[in-house]
């Protein structure tokens, strides 16, 4: 009669059997692997093309541009007003945060101090969007490698902190709310108990988000050791945000050279340590988590007053260049304003975060398994839209 | 902070810290460093800009990466201006005739007008028949060292923006070349990112970066004619409609205006519902 260890035994025998002949036996060929534009991994319509040996990557040739849209086109014959609906959608995850360093740039060309409030009120909802944003990670990476219990945790509060940028904005993805000089307007009188208590919900997710992903076996398989970028090819390249983060360097743009109310309110930067797809994925839990306190913190100190500064009826901005930057979701996001005088640029450059980012996997994903493809991507959270602009 | 721990790994070797600078000290450090290579240190808005000569370009920002008190490693970006004599595309300016007082102060040339308003029949430009030919030197430079000789009229400007990790200091470094033969050396050997931004800058602007591993389009269809960034190049919707321009400079009504002049000078706003009243409320 057989028992279970002859049983186990024999499957070691026949695995054994099996390794030998893949070594021995199989001539891996070479391969082109065409992943994407339109697959699910590649967050909208990145396309890989992947050289394969085997399983292992030789060569990959990301080709991008499928989204292109010609912003820094379409910003010259805009005006400065016009402009913030556009460069909302520049990077669709976190519209508010986009705004905020076109504004800031046009701001100190013109010489216009927003009041207090506005300052403290847009780093406030800067904060929102950035929870916003790295819960949709939260929900997308786990899917990409094999978990899809966090996604519905993390998009639940995710639309609870929508509910709350919309209910001061009027948009969900889109705010458009800034205005050269200040905000639209202030907030409804609702705001304060709904922001406080959408951050006691997105404390305990992120608690249990831990619980569900950074514990996980299967999900440490995937990420650690997995797709490590180090610091100075990360500075090569100009990878920024929680990705350069992740990889030991102390580079927050909120910290480094403070803009809006940053100085005024205290945070950690989460540093981390081995630049693989597990420390990318754990420093944006950590931050969403200072995030929450920031946003606390603001709605503490908020100022009163006005929320808009006295700006001239048709906003003029005289000659001048500036580059203004900002630390998005993603990254350093900023715009190179040049003006020549009158109602619009005379041309913008648009840094995006996600551009940078991708632009390094020709170099992470080389010598990889196939599917590390999928987890290196995903631990980048790009948006297509930054990249292609 | 809550503690997230992280499962055993090799913790990696981090580039060194830099030294904090002002914008003054990265200035001098420049013109001690660049040498004759330098045009010119601008400081604008916090930010130290460095002119360099075309000829000194990769060295310029070889320098400022591996400059022990700069230590510029962060790539940041990498683009270009494309400076003309009109301050805004044809068709806008037009419609800003009657609004905008600087339109007018660049003399615009008849000679290079054939691109926009060649296409545009109904689009008559008066003002370009009226002005005269003159020198078009968006980027006059004060001292220009050694035999290095100046571009003229309708320039590219090359701009890279640098800065060094996790620190505020940063470098903005830019060249000029001129419109016909733009061409320049790869950045690709000093800074690894700077492919993409070199591809982008190639098919928007057709400046050419001799050294370049792949100058293919980055964006735009392999069989697209054209360089969609450049002044010349008109935006096909205005070809077809011409934007009317003066819809966001209407205007204002003037019982609007004075409530408004009011509500501005008392710092208060009608639109705006402040939460001062429930302040108390919600504290508690």
């Amino acid at each position: 009669m057989t028992t279970l260890g002859d049983l186990k035994d024999s499957v070691r025998a026949m695995a054994h059997a099996a390794d030998a002949r893949v070594s021995v036996d199989i001539q891996a060929g070479e391969m082109k692997l065409n992943i994407g534009p339109q697959h699910p991994a590649t967050h909208g319509v990145l396309r890989l093309v992947v050289e394969l040996d085997g399983e292992m990557v030789k060569s990959v040739k990301p080709v991008i541009g499928y989204m292109h849209r010609g912003y820094e086109k379409l910003l010259e014959v805009r005006s400065y007003p016009q402009a913030t609906a556009l460069i909302n959608r520049v990077d669709w995850v976190s519209g508010f945060c986009n705004e905020i360093p076109f504004i800031l740039g046009a701001e100190a060309l013109m010489g216009i101090e927003p009041p207090p409030r506005a300052t403290y009120l847009r780093t406030l909802l800067c904060e929102l969007q950035r929870i916003a944003s790295h819960l949709v990670f939260f929900s997308a990476y786990p899917l990409e490698v094999g978990a899809m219990t966090p996604m519905f945790h993390a998009f639940r509060e995710r639309e609870r902190v929508l509910d709350v940028l919309e209910s001061v904005t009027g948009g969900r993805f889109h705010p458009n709310f800034n205005r050269v000089g200040g905000l639209f307007k202030d907030i409804p009188a609702t705001f304060r108990k709904e922001c406080s208590e959408a951050m006691e919900a997105v404390r305990k997710v992120c608690q249990d988000l831990e619980d569900l992903i950074l514990g996980n076996e299967i999900f440490l398989e995937r990420t650690v050791g997995i797709g490590v970028l180090p610091a100075e090819v990360a500075l090569d390249y100009g990878v920024s945000g929680p990705n350069l983060r992740a990889s030991g360097v102390a580079q927050d743009i909120r910290k480094i050279s403070p803009y809006l109310a940053y100085d005024q309110v205290s945070f950690e930067v989460p540093i981390g340590e081995n630049g693989d797809c597990f420390d990318r994925a754990r420093m944006r839990l950590l931050e969403t988590i200072e995030s929450a306190y920031i946003v606390d913190q603001l709605l503490d100190s908020l100022p009163s007053g006005p929320v808009m500064a006295k700006v001239p009826k048709v906003i003029k901005i005289p000659e001048g260049e500036i580059y203004s930057k900002g630390e998005n979701p993603r990254g350093e996001m900023g715009y190179y304003i040049v003006s020549r005088g009158g109602n619009n640029p005379y041309r913008v450059k648009i840094r995006s975060a996600s551009f940078s980012n991708i632009a390094c996997v020709e170099y992470l994903l080389l010598g990889v398994f196939v599917p590390d493809i999928i987890a290196i991507l995903g631990s980048l959270d790009f948006v297509l839209g930054d990249v292609d602009r | 902070m809550a503690k997230i721990s992280r499962p055993s790994g090799e913790v990696m070797q981090l580039p060194p810290a830099a030294t904090e600078l002002d914008a003054e000290a990265i200035a001098s450090r420049l013109e001690e460093g660049l040498g004759d290579g330098l045009i010119e240190t601008v400081i604008n808005h916090g930010q130290v800009t460095a002119r360099v000569i075309p000829d000194f370009w990769v060295n310029a920002a070889r320098f400022v990466k591996t400059d022990e008190q700069l230590t510029c490693t962060f790539f940041s970006w990498l683009s270009a201006i494309h400076w003309i004599e009109e301050a805004f595309p044809e068709g806008e300016v037009q419609a800003r005739e009657d609004n905008s007082e600087v339109q007018s102060e660049l003399p615009t040339d008849p000679t290079e007008s054939d691109s926009g308003s060649g296409n545009t029949s109904d689009d008559v430009q008066e003002s370009d028949a009226n002005s005269t030919v003159s020198e078009f030197a968006p980027y006059p430079s004060t001292h220009v060292p050694g035999t290095y000789e100046q571009p003229r009229g309708r320039l590219f400007q090359l701009v890279m923006q640098v800065s060094a990790p996790a620190s505020s200091v940063s470098v903005l470094l830019k060249t000029e070349l001129p419109e016909t033969d733009a061409r320049i050396s790869t950045l690709t050997d000093v800074f690894a990112g700077a492919n993409w931004h070199e591809r982008e800058c190639h098919e928007m602007f057709g400046i050419v970066f001799d050294g370049h591993p792949d100058l293919s389009k980055l964006y735009l269809p392999e069989d697209f004619e054209g360089h969609p960034l450049l002044k010349s190049f008109s935006l096909g919707a205005r070809l077809v409609k011409p934007w009317p321009g003066n819809i966001d400079v209407e205007e204002i009504p003037p019982e609007i205006e004075a409530r408004l002049d009011a509500e501005f000078a008392t710092g208060t706003s009608t639109t705006a519902t402040a939460d001062d009243g429930d302040e108390g409320g919600d504290s508690e």
